[in-house]
């Protein structure tokens, strides 16, 4: 494992006085505080090292050990006992490379001074650990029901429901599933926000939907019957005789799921736009002034 | 009914070992929000969280009740600018895409 350079985290000397280290940890502590650099895990990591630093670096006993061992000192107390164990057989032998194995300063840590919190002058400060973000794209259609769906988030998989009727841009929160805490503090959070690509004929406002028709001059004239789709198949609409450009027709229930509200959903709304015939014939422009002639009587 | 739940100003404090002029301060600066109940001064629990991060700041870098509001401040925008970047970002990957 990795031996962490506590002068080195704390850009000091071995020669630095306690107020000097005192000024470093602050110093750093301000610029990589987790509370100020929200879901940073960089800055997190990085703030519990300079914090590892000092309450060694800080603490005359501990640093004595860790500046006598270096990377050795988890074993200070070993040494400590070997040495006086053999002190009085031997003497002038050194300890200090005699041992193999590499040191992990946190490891030293805990089996130093009996866990984490052993020896600390101040209180263990819990972290709440990093709330994680997450963007998944649906097309509208795949919202229309609840389903479940498998996420992959920090190499775990996750199975979320998907209510009906979500909104784009909406995040719904699900505890627990963000990052670990620190010094037993409780897990993140995960956020998920959807984005919603719109892949109906239907414009959506919330749980309504809305839709522009168009229908021939004539049906609009004369009315008739007319096929429309909705999101659960093709309904008839009864086209009332004269409709004029821009009616707007409600179709109660018709619309979008309301979220989180079983079997409720909003209305769809048609607006019909009347066609106005092209490339007519001689026969139907000889209709038209017809029907001028006798608009003018 | 949705229920508050409240804690007492004296059991945050001693929690956290800190004064309860402190909270008040950080209450005239806007800071945290606290109720008074009657005669006592409460914290909601919803104000727990922010209460928290400024008693870890106050602690941990010996940041004055001044410098909380600033960071207080500061990092609403920060949280708000944020959160812009990201419909941004999200409504131009829709154009690239």
């Amino acid at each position: 494992m990795e031996f962490i350079d506590y002068y080195k985290v704390l850009a000091l000397t071995k020669k630095a006085t306690e107020k000097e280290i005192k000024s470093a940890y602050r110093k750093l502590a301000r610029k990589y505080h987790p509370d100020l650099n929200p879901n940073d895990a960089e800055a997190e990591k990085k703030f519990k090292q300079i914090n590892e630093a000092n309450e060694v670096l800080s603490n005359p006993e501990k640093r004595k050990k860790y500046d006598q061992y270096g990377k050795d000192w988890q074993h200070a107390e070993e040494f400590e006992k070997a040495k006086t164990q053999r002190g009085a057989n031997q003497s002038g032998r050194s300890y200090t490379n005699s041992s193999n194995q590499e040191g992990d300063f946190s490891d030293f840590f805990e089996s130093m001074f009996g866990g984490a919190s052993y020896g600390r002058q101040e209180r263990q400060v819990k972290f709440r650990g990093q709330d994680f973000n997450a963007e998944l794209q649906l097309n509208l259609s795949d919202v229309i029901k609840t389903h479940k769906r498998t996420l992959t988030i920090n190499g775990k998989n996750i199975r979320i429901n998907i209510p009906a009727g979500i909104e784009d841009k909406q995040t719904i929160k699900i505890k627990g599933y963000g990052g670990d805490g620190i010094n037993g503090g409780p897990k993140g959070d995960l956020y998920i926000t959807f984005s919603l690509l719109n892949n109906t004929e239907f414009k959506r406002e919330g749980a309504n939907l809305y839709k522009t028709l168009e229908i021939p001059l004539t049906k609009a004239i004369l009315g008739g019957t007319i096929t429309i789709n909705t999101l659960e198949g093709k309904v008839k609409l009864t086209l009332k005789p004269e409709t004029q450009n821009g009616a707007q027709v409600k179709l109660k229930g018709k619309g979008f799921p309301r979220y989180k509200k079983d079997n409720e959903y909003g209305d769809l709304y048609i607006t019909y736009a009347i066609k106005i015939p092209t490339n007519l014939t001689d026969d139907q422009r000889e209709l038209f002034k017809k029907l001028e002639e006798l608009d003018l009587k | 009914m949705e229920k508050t739940i409240y804690i007492h100003i004296k059991e945050f404090c001693s929690h956290y070992n800190v004064e309860v002029p402190f909270i008040k301060q950080l209450q005239e600066y806007e800071v945290v929000n606290i109720e008074v109940a009657e005669t006592e001064i409460m914290i909601p629990e919803n104000e727990l969280l922010n209460l928290e991060k400024m008693v870890r700041l106050h602690h941990d870098l010996a940041i004055n009740p001044e410098g909380l509001q600033a960071i207080h401040h500061l990092l609403a925008k920060v949280n708000h600018l944020q959160e812009e970047i990201n419909f941004l970002s999200r409504k131009l990957k829709r154009f690239e895409d």
